[in-house]
């Protein structure tokens, strides 16, 4: 299906491994100390125009959209700003070899890594944490009972508001700050209007320093045409320079020259911060528009034309890398970065907006199959039958890949963060598969944290006091004897929750203020509206819908256990509630009979049985009440989300043995799904369950990966099947799904023989993954979850 | 007086059933069955009366069992349950002290209601995809009663119904079911059309199934919900001769599908978990396969394979 270039480009991509590299670092260094002394908004400005200015141009083989925020290909930058030389350095020696997401770094590049560390020791936001957070919250996170956002990271999950973009160009937007300038210039001098000047000349270096960076493109392509004896090339390459020397300064004229502007604020964002999550929202309706200003010239008429230019953009979608620490790496295991394009859904007036591109970006996705951009297919009752059947095809292959968004759920989430009717229809992701009120008007901060619920019971069940350490690191919410009814162990384990989640909104809110005042998103805080109208960055509060998600681990575990308790303490009597605490203690030795008791006769959430289901939506309903009513640091709000990306594997290594018969230390549950194994009933009791969790409740949505045997969706028939199950999950409430369709065998020998399956692609959770660049634990993760056979 | 509900002993309740019918369907298997097809794939389904079933990779050697057992049936060899056959009287009371699921009753009563009520869960599923129920066995034709208040029921809530049935039953019984608006769909096995070869495969001649099957067909409404489904094994019932005969059979009745099912091996070790010995067939051979879709197709018959 791909064409030649495309074919070679894919290779090449397959056969570089992802390095880190200095260069960015080195900039860095020096324009910070060229730099010290300026307004924070200018001084991150000029730092990155430094950077922009100097860093090298890279124009790859047989690339027709280009601009890299490294150095090398598949290169990866490191933030010292951000990151602590601490954990770093003693950590570097690793990544070539470590298990997760590893990078290559070469002897040379290390040395001056190393030596640039002694610029930045102690400089770093993750530096000045400890010192920041009260020792009760730094000591519980070290603990890892609970995670807070943007510590060693920034703020960076955006969905620009690409229309207004590309509208404007970034030319007009320069235009609009020095308007913005003269008139609070013109109201005289005044403390308060200080920053917002201050932050508006930031903006206008920052797009000044993308436009240069852009003008190099240009300037290399051109030394390249000049050099290159293939004329075909050397057209491209000529096309190439004129494209960057009009984008990003000014509105496309072409959908080529709209996907490299595009590309150049993605680039921008990467050579910025460390940032991840970076979407490209509502991609089929903002560039369709493009396609139709060439295709009334007569250009672009062909579809292959049209999807090779796509594949090309999509490709450069996977060059971009997070550095992230060992924890992170395996909490958010495969190289994630959520670079979500949705496609379809209603438009602002109810009407379906599909349209020739909507298909064209899902084949596109068909024909390269990686990692980067995530597909999401918006569905909603008028969506195109083709289209819904186009995503069917695609799951039905095994690409895991659109990921299926309801519109009727995500308009009822983003609703309940206050948005017009017109903003709700035009939702669009924010992060994974948090919807946010539409049109790139909200910064959904990233995680704010994680709570572990089974933890939260093991609390529960020992007065506070943390088994496996034996120290008091809860709440004192009773002991045992005083519990008569799963109810009370529900309401102690819902304080201990609360207790950690305020734990976190407190956390976070000290550290967002940190980003506030030393490291304000310059392009982030353009790309997102209400931001330069207000004269404020995304920290301080300038997006016009300002959110930060709150998360939850082994939601199923938790529901599961309380259910063993009530049928095997409460109901039958079977053991005291103290012996079942002292099984767990002992992490079932010499009881595994007692074990399979727990595993097999308590109902299990997921197999669409309304009690144990309904202690699920209990709990999450509860907590995503409870933290949606708190206020964040920028005047925004929180949002409940009921998703753990892969922290179920972190989070589960520090927990004892839970009364679901789960063993201590053992990985909780995937996102939104049942505990692995424990959903018996097949994949329609599955979907029923996790629809019956209240979803809509939760502002910033719910995860579900759903996984098939590929015999159960064969043919026309299992077509129908797929859209039949999407179809119901979204009657049933269901924000989001995503199917894989994968079979034990064809996984346990992608463990065995990697190099024969590293297009084996797994959706592990909101994100896509190669399943062979899965460390082993997280490899049996997925081949352990429950194999719907038909 | 209340009257006491009928019940019918259920085996299972499969969800997400994608082969035996249209859509998304819940196939429920009825236990009990008057053939015995030596190569029955549900072999722990045919007896009419409780079964034990022994799942020995489940066992964790406990011996909980062992002092339940008021018989001496089971033992432990090697740290894994047996079970003696000759003394288990099918008490079931070591069932309740395993708790690994490793000893369990084969199937459970159920009334129609209860059964109606985990099925219509699913609903949304049907609706979407054009499914429903299915009744299986065993053979529910065994069952008649039961089966028609099921439908009933089904056909209250808007939910179809699929039959899968042998066809050796109550004719009267089973026209009157096919007839009901809510059956929707029929599979009807044809595994032999000579009656001597039938009676050696499944222990009972082919006069009365081929006789309720004519009788279904003649009516065109039923006829259009037939599909026929043929179990294939190797050197009993391929050959071209009998194939000939039922592509002949189905001509002379208008019956225009049929689904092959290619013998496999899945029934084995269910056999022994209720501690028998299945014979070991083999499936035809693919060039077999072949040449039998060819001569149905060219009977003008649409035909479809099931196989592993």
């Amino acid at each position: 299906m791909l064409n030649e270039r495309l074919h070679r480009m894919k290779t090449r991509y397959f056969d570089t491994r992802p390095n880190i590299t200095a260069e960015h670092l080195e900039l860095a260094t020096e324009a910070y100390q060229l730099y010290a002394g300026e307004a924070a908004p200018i001084f991150r400005a000029k730092v990155m125009s430094y950077i922009m200015e100097h860093m090298t141009v890279c124009i790859f083989p047989d690339e027709l959209i280009v601009g890299s925020p490294t150095n090398t290909y598949k290169g990866a930058n490191l933030f010292m700003e951000y990151t602590s030389t601490g954990w770093l350095r003693d950590e570097l020696d690793e990544f070539p070899t470590r298990t997760t997401d590893p990078y290559d770094i070469t002897p040379e590049d290390k040395e001056k890594i190393l030596k640039l560390f002694e610029y930045w020791e102690g400089k770093a936001v993750e530096d000045l944490a400890p010192s920041i957070l009260p020792p009760e919250i730094e000591d519980a996170r070290q603990k890892d009972l609970i995670s807070v956002g943007c510590r060693n990271g920034v703020s960076g999950e955006t969905t620009p508001n690409y229309s207004r973009l590309l509208s404007l160009g970034l030319s007009g937007h320069i235009a609009r700050c020095r308007e913005l300038i003269e008139e609070e210039r013109a109201k005289g001098g005044h403390v308060s209007r200080q920053p917002k000047i201050d932050f508006w000349t930031g903006c206008i270096i920052m797009a000044e320093g993308i436009i240069r960076y852009a003008e190099r493109c240009a300037e290399k392509a051109e030394e390249m045409a000049a050099a290159e004896s293939d004329a075909s090339r050397k057209a491209e390459l000529l096309v190439i320079a004129e494209n960057c020397r009009h984008v990003p300064a000014n509105p496309p004229r072409s959908f080529h020259e709209a996907l490299q502007f595009v590309w150049l604020i993605q680039v921008s964002f990467h050579i910025e911060a460390p940032t991840t999550a970076c979407g490209f929202g509502r991609f089929d309706q903002y560039m369709y528009p493009y396609l139709q200003l060439d295709r009334e010239r007569g250009l672009l008429t062909d579809d292959a034309d049209v999807l090779e230019l796509l594949e090309c953009f999509y490709l450069k979608c996977c060059e971009v890398y997070e550095v992230r620490d060992k924890w992170y790496s395996k909490s958010f295991a495969g190289y994630p970065m959520w670079e979500i394009l949705m496609v379809g859904g209603v438009d602002r007036h109810g009407g379906d907006a599909t349209n020739p591109l909507s298909y064209l970006c899902l084949d596109a996705g068909a024909a390269l199959q990686t990692t980067q951009p995530v597909l999401a297919l918006r569905v909603h009752d008028g969506t195109p039958p083709e289209l819904l059947r186009k995503g069917a095809e695609m799951v039905q292959k095994g690409m895991a890949n659109p990921g299926f968004f309801s519109d009727k759920a995500a308009m009822r989430m983003v609703q309940g963060k206050g948005c017009t009717i017109e903003e709700a229809r035009d939702w669009c992701i924010v992060g994974c598969i948090q919807p946010a009120p539409g049109g790139g008007t909200t910064d959904g901060s990233p995680d704010a944290g994680y709570v572990n619920a089974p933890k939260m019971l093991e609390l529960a069940l020992h007065n506070g006091i943390d088994p496996l350490t034996g120290e008091l690191v809860g709440l004192q919410t009773g002991e045992l004897s005083e519990f008569t009814s799963v109810e009370d162990i529900m309401d102690a384990v819902k304080k201990q929750s609360v207790h950690f989640y305020e734990m976190i909104r407190d956390g976070y809110n000290l550290i967002v203020p940190i980003h506030a005042e030393r490291l304000p998103v310059m392009m982030a805080s353009m790309a997102i509206d209400g931001c330069i109208e207000s004269g404020k960055s995304v920290q301080q509060g300038g997006a016009k819908y300002s959110t930060a998600g709150m998360f939850v681990t082994g939601p199923a575990n938790l529901g599961d256990s309380l259910e063993a308790i009530d049928q095997v303490v409460f109901k039958d009597g079977t053991l005291t509630l103290e012996e079942l605490v002292a099984i767990l203690d002992k992490n079932f030795e010499g009881e595994e009979r007692i074990r399979q008791l727990l595993i097999n006769k308590p109902a299990k959430f997921g197999n669409d049985i309304p009690k144990v289901d309904g202690l699920v939506r209990d709990y999450l309903t509860y907590i995503a009440e409870t933290v949606q009513e708190y206020d964040d640091s920028r005047g925004g709000k929180y949002s409940f989300c009921n998703l753990s990306q892969t922290v179920n594997i972190s989070h589960g290594e520090m927990t004892g043995a839970t009364p679901d018969g789960r063993k201590a230390y053992e990985p909780f549950s995937d996102n939104s799904s049942p505990v692995m194994g424990r959903d018996i009933s097949g994949p329609t009791a599955t979907v029923k369950s996790v629809g019956a969790i209240n979803q809509t409740a939760f502002h910033d949505g719910a995860l579900f990966n759903l996984r098939f045997d590929p015999r159960g969706i064969q043919g026309e028939k299992g077509l129908e099947i797929v859209e039949g199950v999407i179809k119901t999950y979204f009657d049933n409430g269901g924000e989001h799904i995503q199917i894989n369709v994968v079979d034990n065998e064809t996984l346990i020998d992608a463990q065995k023989n990697p190099e024969k399956h590293r297009g084996l692609m797994v959706r592990v959770a909101g994100y896509m993954a190669y399943f062979t660049e899965l460390d082993k634990a997280a490899q049996d993760t997925i081949i352990d979850r429950t194999a719907h056979l038909a | 007086m209340t009257q006491i509900p009928m019940t019918a002993p259920v085996g299972s309740i499969q969800k997400f059933s994608v082969e035996d019918g249209p859509g998304i369907r819940t196939t429920i298997f009825f236990k009990g069955c008057p053939l015995r097809c030596a190569w029955c794939h549900n072999p722990e389904m045919i007896d009419f009366g409780p079964q034990l079933i022994l799942l020995t990779n489940r066992c964790i050697g406990c011996g909980y069992c062992i002092e339940a057992c008021p018989n001496g049936a089971l033992a432990l060899v090697d740290g894994k349950i047996e079970v003696d056959r000759s003394a288990c009287d099918t008490c079931l009371l070591c069932v309740d002290a395993c708790y690994a699921g490793a000893l369990a009753s084969v199937a459970e009563e159920k009334t129609a209601e209860e059964l109606m009520n985990e099925a219509a869960k699913d609903s949304g599923f049907y609706g979407h995809t054009g499914g429903g129920i299915t009744l299986s066995g065993g053979e529910m034709l065994s069952r008649p009663a039961f089966v028609e208040e099921m439908v009933r029921l089904a056909y209250e809530r808007g939910i179809g119904v699929c039959l899968d049935t042998s066809g050796h039953g109550d004719g009267d019984a089973l026209f009157r079911i096919a007839s009901h608006p809510g059956v929707t769909d029929i599979l009807y096995d044809i595994k032999c059309m000579n009656p001597e070869v039938h009676a050696e495969g499944t222990g009972v001649d082919n006069r009365l199934i081929l006789d309720n099957l004519r009788r279904l067909a003649a009516d065109e409404a039923i006829r259009q919900k037939i599909t026929i489904r043929m179990p294939l094994i190797k050197g009993y019932n391929d050959t071209e001769p009998l194939i000939e005969e039922t592509a002949a059979f189905l001509i002379q009745n208008e019956l225009q599908r049929a689904t092959l099912l290619p013998y496999h091996t899945l029934g084995v070790s269910k056999s022994e978990r209720i501690g028998e010995r299945a014979r070991v067939f083999e499936p035809p051979s693919q060039s077999t396969l072949d040449s039998i879709r060819t001569v149905l197709e060219q009977a003008g018959i649409e035909v479809d394979i099931l196989g592993l």
